[in-house]
Order: C-alpha cells, then sequence, then structure tokens
C-alpha cells in the first residue's frame, strides 16, 4: 500500500486576504537629440513657408532632431540609462522589455535584442519590437499590463523611440514642421495588493484599428510589399494627408473616450487628467473643446518636442510629474491615436511609490 | 446647419467679411484656401456636428459643390 502524503495550505486565509498582482507605472524618463530644428531655420531655410503662422495653428516652435548617425535605439538606450540613474530600478531587475518604434536599426534582427545587451538586461529576459506609432504607449501599456498581472513578469521596460525624421523629405512643410525625435523610458512593476478590491492601477484599454487609414500616413519605400530595393515608390518618404488623419480622430476619438468611460461607469468629469497624444496643438485643442475637457485638466506638450510619435504621452506624462501637475491618486486618461488607423486609451493612477527625479 | 452657416465658415477661414462668399467660389482661386483651410472647414463643420469625408470633398470644385455634398446635412 502507497501512502501518499498531500501538504495543503492553510484554508483559513480567506480570499480577501490573498494577494493579487496589479501592474503599476513606477518612473518614466525621456531623453531627446542635441540638435534642434527651431521655426526661425525653418523660416530661413524656406522663406515661402509662413512658420509664424503655422506655428500659431501646430504650437510646435521647435523639434529635436537625431543626428545622421543616431538611431531610435540609441535614443531609447539612453532614456533607459537615465531611468535607471534615477534609482527607479536597476538593470539586472528587469525582466522584459518592449521597444516601440518604426525606425527599427534593423529589419532584422529585432532591434529590442540589440539594446537588452547594450543595456545589459539579463540574457533572462524577453525583449520584442512593437511596430507602433502614435498609439505606441497605450499599447505597450496594455502588454505590460497583461506580463505582470498573469505572472509572467515583475518589472517590464517599455522603451517608445522615434526618428521619423530621417523619413522625411525635407521640403515637405506639412510633416516637416510637426514632428520631432525622442525617446521615453517607462518602468512598469509589479505592486501587491491586498484584498480583491485592489484598484487597477493601469486599465480599463479601449482599442481600435481601422487599416482603411493606412494609406494616410506611411513610408512606402523599404519595407517588403514593393520590392526590397524598388526605386519608384509612390511614396519614398513618410507621407501624411493631414485632412484624412483629422477626419479619422474627430470620428473616432470622442467615440473611444465615451467608451472608456461608460466602461468603468464614471462621468467625464471624474477624470483629473487627461493626456493626449500630442498630434499637433490644432488637432488636440479642437478635442478638447469637442469633449469638454477645462484647459486646467488638459496637458499640451508641444512647443519645444514637436511630435514624438509614441513618445509624446510619457513625454507629456514625465513633465506633469516635474511641474507637480501630476499628483498622487489622480486618475488619468491616456488617449493614443494615429497611424495605421490605430487607437487606444486607458486609464492610470498615480501612486505615491511613482518615482519623481529631475 | 444652413447654408449660410457654411458660408460664415468659409468666410471665417479666410479672414473675409461676412457676406463675401456666396456660392460660386472656386476653392481653387480662394486666396489662403491650402492644407490648413480644409482642416479648419472639417473643424467648423464638426462643430455643426457635421463629418465632411475628405476624399468627397476632394471632387467639389466650388462652395456650392460642398453645399450639395453637405445636402442632407443642410435645412432651409
Amino acid at each position: 500500500m502507497m501512502v501518499v502524503f498531500m501538504e495543503f495550505q492553510d484554508i483559513s486565509t480567506t480570499w480577501k486576504e490573498s494577494k493579487i498582482v496589479k501592474a503599476a507605472i513606477k518612473a518614466i524618463e525621456y531623453h531627446l537629440p542635441e540638435k534642434v530644428l527651431t521655426n526661425v531655420q525653418l523660416a530661413a531655410e524656406f522663406p515661402e513657408w509662413n512658420m509664424e503662422e503655422i506655428e500659431a495653428k501646430n504650437g510646435i516652435m521647435e523639434r529635436h532632431i537625431a543626428g545622421d548617425d543616431e538611431c531610435a535605439s540609441d535614443l531609447g538606450v539612453i532614456a533607459a540609462q537615465k531611468l535607471f540613474a534615477s534609482q527607479g530600478c536597476y538593470a539586472n531587475e528587469i525582466d522584459y522589455l518592449i521597444f516601440c518604434t518604426q525606425s527599427p536599426d534593423y529589419f532584422l534582427p529585432t532591434t529590442a535584442c540589440l539594446i537588452q545587451d547594450r543595456l545589459q538586461l539579463p540574457t533572462t529576459a524577453g525583449a520584442l519590437d512593437i511596430n507602433m506609432g502614435c498609439s505606441g504607449f497605450i499599447y505597450g501599456l496594455s502588454l505590460a499590463k497583461g506580463l505582470i498581472e498573469t505572472g509572467q513578469s515583475r518589472k517590464v521596460l517599455l522603451i517608445t523611440a522615434e526618428t521619423y525624421s530621417k523619413y522625411i523629405q525635407p521640403t515637405d512643410r506639412s510633416v516637416r514642421t510637426i514632428f520631432g525625435d525622442g525617446a521615453a523610458a517607462t518602468l512598469i512593476h509589479s505592486v501587491d495588493e491586498v484584498g480583491s478590491e485592489g484598484q487597477s492601477r493601469i486599465g480599463p484599454f479601449v482599442f481600435g484599428t481601422d487599416g482603411k487609414g493606412s494609406p494616410h500616413l506611411i513610408v512606402k519605400s523599404g519595407g517588403l510589399r514593393n520590392g526590397l530595393f524598388h526605386e519608384n515608390s509612390e511614396h519614398p518618404h513618410l507621407h501624411m494627408k493631414g485632412s484624412e488623419i483629422f477626419a479619422f480622430t474627430l470620428k473616432r476619438i470622442p467615440l473611444c473616450v465615451n467608451e472608456l468611460l461608460e466602461r468603468v461607469n464614471k462621468p467625464i468629469e471624474d477624470v483629473d487628467l487627461f493626456v493626449f497624444h500630442q498630434a499637433n496643438q490644432y488637432m488636440v485643442e479642437h478635442l478638447r473643446q469637442k469633449l469638454k475637457i477645462p484647459t486646467s485638466k488638459f496637458c499640451v506638450a508641444l512647443k519645444h518636442y514637436g511630435n514624438t510619435v509614441s513618445s509624446t504621452i510619457p513625454i507629456a506624462l514625465k513633465d506633469a510629474l516635474k511641474s507637480e501637475r501630476l499628483k498622487s491618486e489622480q486618475n488619468i486618461m491616456l488617449v493614443g491615436f494615429g497611424v495605421g488607423y490605430s487607437w487606444g486609451a486607458t486609464f492610470i493612477r498615480w501612486t505615491e511609490d511613482t518615482v519623481v527625479s529631475s | 446647419m444652413t447654408k449660410e452657416d457654411v458660408y460664415q465658415i468659409v468666410e471665417r477661414i479666410l479672414e473675409t467679411k461676412k457676406g463675401f462668399i456666396r456660392g460660386k467660389e472656386r476653392f481653387d482661386e480662394l486666396c489662403g484656401w491650402d492644407s490648413m483651410a480644409v482642416l479648419e472647414l472639417l473643424s467648423g463643420l464638426d462643430k455643426f456636428e457635421v463629418a465632411l469625408e475628405v476624399e468627397k470633398f476632394e471632387s467639389c470644385e466650388s462652395v456650392d459643390d460642398l453645399i450639395s455634398l453637405l445636402d442632407e446635412y443642410i435645412v432651409a
């Protein structure tokens, strides 16, 4: 006869006392390239561009531009190093890296693998690229939350980085005046919440995709659709049809915001701060007015950065932190939208253990 | 939204006086009508909860063509 001894957990532990793992943003840092392209410089280069009028509409005075030998990964590495230096955490604590970019170093290998090596992250860490643009920070947060709250990871490093300047035709006013290069590094970590009532610090999420909009913000060269070495691509440089992009945001984003509010059963007045993707001032200001959001609750962080694609939201969050506009226990709505078309929105709740550093 | 509302949206975009736009004006002949003006048109119409389809608007040559395009939203 075989006797099997089984060890039972103490069943007096109630469900309410069991720990629940939640994901939370712990720290954010960002890095911008040293070279700055100002409106004064653009006006000198293109006297026919009315830069005063353009600035009045798009809200951008200057934007940072990566050097010839500077890739998005370089910017991302520096942003992450700033994060580690600010003691948000150490490199050897990261167990997952998500690198969000549409400006990879190579088609392959995965740029996140290169970054793992440069940052000396553990070789036991997972690392992947996601090819997302303006909605990338939202999607990256959703993945990080999933990894952490399913127990696959405890510390996720989300790097968003972009060098759209390298895709831009210098004479294309519509995009050259808007886009800037930059990177942000965000640490999302696991927090043990006691009790089932542990409030989500990230989430819920609303997502959306409409590939019919893909032709309106596109770089057709370089991929495989037209042949790798195809020279006569219709849009070899970054092509953006601003009117179509604007029409898309007017149609989709208010619905997205309201869907998220319905998900949490709260009125818009209960949101403490709104951080929208900083596409351009004209567009986001119109959305603010349309949604009747007071200016006191609406972040604008464009003037000195331009549209840094997936980094606009973390940069705006970091600036809000530094200026003490972002406070503990605030409910913050983040909304990303653009290239794809892709969009997403989520809530984050800021907590006291978030690192605030210079 | 009335036809006059649409005329006034275009007048505001062009920073001209009220009554300047009467319908026959061609967009390609209006001084100051550029890509930014189209964004402002989208914005102006959105305030009336009118969603302009950009691709259809591009086939409009005149302001009256725009009025025809927006027929379902126009009240007398």
